[in-house]
């Protein structure tokens, strides 16, 4: 029996793009692309539509721009992943994208390779910025709050920083996944956030990582 | 008891002067805001105070109530010579230094009038008195003073006076001409009645027995008023003036007519690091070394304003140097006005100011570069990599999709080169209009499909350059209608077609997409009716012929002259 495939909406103004990004789905059994939108407000009635697992999200387009398409999405959809692909890199797009919630971000340089890989890890509910936009993010003005992370806390944040997943960073360290997990969830609890890619943010602010 | 009203011709001038004191309180009350107002309408209340209740001493024949009333005339008078000191205090500017002592000083006249009504019970004011209804044509109260008005009041009232006199002679010397005579004016006005008041004290008063300073108080009012108005030193008395040119940043230099130096503020010596003295008479050539074009500005023309520079303590510093003549109410030139003020911080301020506008206007350009090749080159180059990556597993997975492949990726790469040329074309609008026409066309036809995939052909039999402004046109014209083609159209084909034939340049593009009714579209149309005025205004005529479902055909025609 085959398994149910991952359905994606590609959000994006460039017909070029959805050409490519169709091309790219043909060669997976797993995904399919349900639909194309070429702005947020678009993005909205597909989602109805079609109830997708993942969105995969231009930031700058004309009517609506990509954070508040993320932000009313989420606010609708709570367990739906929406992933920034965008070639837009100033620290500001990427904070907001991140802080409404997005998965990741993407940058429009990404191999096809990697950006399979990306979904995947957000399907599983993780979280991976790519090197670039930890960059991005690492640059930006720094604070320094320590929200009282443990330090087995502080060592489980670089990690899932760096996109290990739970049973990487269970190996990484030598303790049980479910100890991974429970550091995960009052990591988020502590800086406040809810998504892992939020608290990216935070803690690439706050040099934790 | 009878008031016994009597009526004495004495009464009509002391009428008429208490009309007239009521007036100069009327002029003080208007005047308000002046700090000189408020003691004069004093000065004025207390004379209006001492000349009525003399009116009343000398229009009744009963003997207590006209000692009751000469009593009350002290209310004003003891007053007097303090208020008086307070003028010439706040006019001649001293406040700062002498206000202090104008509250202590009133203890005396307050003293005074308690003698005076409780003379009874020491008879220290006056001694035994007596009526006499013959001596004189009205009626008089006879008595001597006592003590206190010879060995305090008197001498307190004359100490006063002279101080008051010292400030106003002082500052008779050390003023600028025009207040010269109004200081005399005061002088006057403070010396008639005590003038007078010294005569009828020796014994010669003009009407025996009779006070006539009294008379002449309303005069001295009279004379106070006038100067105000004449001189509107109720409007800018001289101490504000003084104090606006002493102390000013400004520089401020008065010349003569022969371009001698008469005044100089305290920030000019300062500049020019001399002493008022030295300064005073020299030539106005001798100030400045080696601004012999300045030097010559000022000593030909009446009016300048220019910016100079001029050393100071070892930096350049810029000044707004404003000359304008000093004229005599005739109208003749008596001299002439420099002002410097100092501009060098507003200069500065203005050259950052210019610098980070150039500052922002490159980063701008820079932000819109940067949007630009996110918005149209990044996309095309993430597709063209995108099935790169993708040619390896087709060749094993999808043989068939190879070539398409293949031909999206030479579109998409020229497409990108292509985006690139137009970005940097559009960032210098010099090279975008003497480049050859046909290859930026061509340029806007490769990048069309690039972005969208839709063959465009591009055709063109010669090479075209046209002036700068019908060039850009033509350019600007060919964007638009591949962009309308592309937002509102399903083309699949595009054709862009420029030749010359004879004179005669035209320009054509073609589609086939969905066409709309022309009639209906065009005048509503902005992008449409945009590309009429594009074309209008370099002389070109433009042409729409459009059928639903065929197409449409945007024709340009330019004739060279």
């Amino acid at each position: 029996m085959n398994p149910k495939k991952i359905g994606i909406i590609v959000i994006d103004d460039h017909r070029r793009v959805h050409q490519a990004l169709s091309e790219m789905f043909g060669f997976l059994d797993d995904m399919e692309i349900l639909a194309h939108g070429s702005n947020g407000a678009e993005a909205l009635t597909l989602c109805e539509r079609y109830q997708p697992d993942l969105i995969l999200m231009d930031v700058v387009m004309p009517v609506m721009d990509g954070v508040e398409a993320t932000k009313r999405i989420l606010a609708k959809y709570p367990t739906l992943k929406i992933l920034a692909l965008s070639s837009f890199t100033d620290p500001d797009t990427v904070r907001e994208m991140l802080t409404n919630g997005a998965v990741g971000y993407l940058l429009k340089d990404a191999s096809m390779e990697h950006l399979e890989h990306t979904i995947r890890t957000a399907i599983e509910g993780h979280s991976v910025l790519s090197p670039q936009m930890m960059q991005v993010l690492l640059n930006q003005p720094k604070t320094t709050e320590n929200f009282h992370l443990s330090r087995r806390e502080k060592e489980v944040l670089p990690l899932f920083a760096n996109g290990m997943t739970n049973p990487e960073i269970a190996t990484e360290l030598t303790i049980s996944e479910s100890t991974v997990k429970f550091h995960i969830t009052n990591i988020l609890e502590k800086l406040n956030v809810k998504t892992r890619a939020e608290a990216l943010v935070i803690a690439a602010k706050n040099n934790l990582v | 008891m009878n008031p016994q009203w009597h009526y004495t011709p004495l009464a009509i001038p002391m009428g008429v002067s208490l009309l007239l004191l009521i007036a100069l309180m009327v002029l003080g009350y208007r005047q308000r805001q002046n700090p000189l107002a408020l003691p004069f309408l004093f000065l004025m209340g207390e004379s209006f105070i001492w000349m009525s209740t003399s009116l009343l001493e000398v229009s009744t024949l009963n003997l207590s109530l006209s000692l009751f009333f000469a009593d009350a005339s002290f209310l004003g008078i003891t007053f007097m010579s303090v208020t008086w000191l307070y003028i010439t205090i706040v006019y001649t500017g001293q406040q700062q230094r002498f206000q202090k002592i104008v509250p202590i000083l009133t203890i005396v006249p307050i003293l005074t009038n308690i003698i005076i009504w409780t003379n009874p019970l020491h008879h220290l004011w006056r001694g035994e008195s007596f009526r006499d209804l013959t001596t004189t044509w009205f009626p008089i109260s006879i008595y001597n003073y006592g003590d206190w008005f010879y060995n305090v009041h008197i001498p307190f009232a004359f100490t006063v006076t002279l101080l008051a006199t010292y400030f106003l002679l002082r500052s008779l010397f050390f003023r600028n001409k025009v207040y010269r005579v109004q200081i005399l004016i005061m002088l006057m006005a403070l010396y008639l009645p005590l003038s007078l008041d010294i005569i009828g004290r020796m014994g010669l008063e003009p009407i025996p027995y009779f006070n006539s300073s009294t008379l002449v108080f309303p005069i001295s009012g009279l004379l106070v008023g006038w100067a105000l108005l004449r001189f509107q030193f109720l409007n800018l008395t001289p101490i504000a003036r003084d104090r606006v040119v002493e102390n000013m940043e400004s520089m401020m230099v008065v010349l003569d007519q022969k371009h001698r130096v008469v005044d100089v503020n305290p920030a000019a010596r300062q500049h020019f690091k001399r002493d008022k003295k030295e300064i005073i008479g020299t030539h106005i050539q001798h100030l400045f070394h080696n601004k012999d074009d300045l030097i010559e500005s000022i000593t030909n023309k009446a009016y300048l304003n220019q910016e100079i520079v001029l050393e100071q303590s070892g930096e350049n510093r810029v000044y707004a140097l404003q000359v304008s003549p000093i004229k005599y109410r005739s109208g003749g030139i008596a001299g002439q006005l420099l002002l410097f003020n100092d501009i060098t911080t507003r200069k500065d301020t203005e050259r950052t100011l210019n610098e980070q506008a150039q500052q922002v206007a490159i980063l701008e350009e820079r932000e819109r570069l940067a949007r630009e090749l996110h918005d149209s080159v990044n996309q095309t180059l993430f597709a063209a990599s995108a099935l790169a990556d993708l040619l390896p597993k087709a060749i094993d997975a999808k043989p068939e999709k190879v070539q398409d492949y293949a031909l999206n990726i030479q579109q998409l790469t020229h497409g990108a080169t292509a985006q690139m040329r137009l970005i940097l074309l559009e960032l210098y609008p010099d090279a975008l209009v003497q480049s050859e026409l046909g290859m930026i066309l061509n340029h806007l036809c490769v990048a069309h499909i690039g972005e969208t995939g839709v063959a465009v052909n591009f055709i063109s039999n010669t090479q075209i350059h046209l002036e700068q402004d019908a060039q850009m046109a033509f350019y600007r014209i060919t964007q638009e209608a591949l962009q309308n083609i592309r937002k509102h159209t399903d083309a699949t084909e595009i054709i862009v077609e420029l030749c010359q034939q004879n004179d005669t340049i035209t320009l054509q593009i073609q589609d086939n997409g969905a066409g709309f009714v022309v009639d209906n579209t065009l005048a509503g149309h902005f992008g449409l009716k945009n590309m009429h005025q594009r074309a209008t205004s370099v002389g070109a005529t433009l042409e729409i012929s459009s059928e639903v479902n065929r197409g449409t055909c945007i024709t340009v025609t330019k004739e060279l002259r």
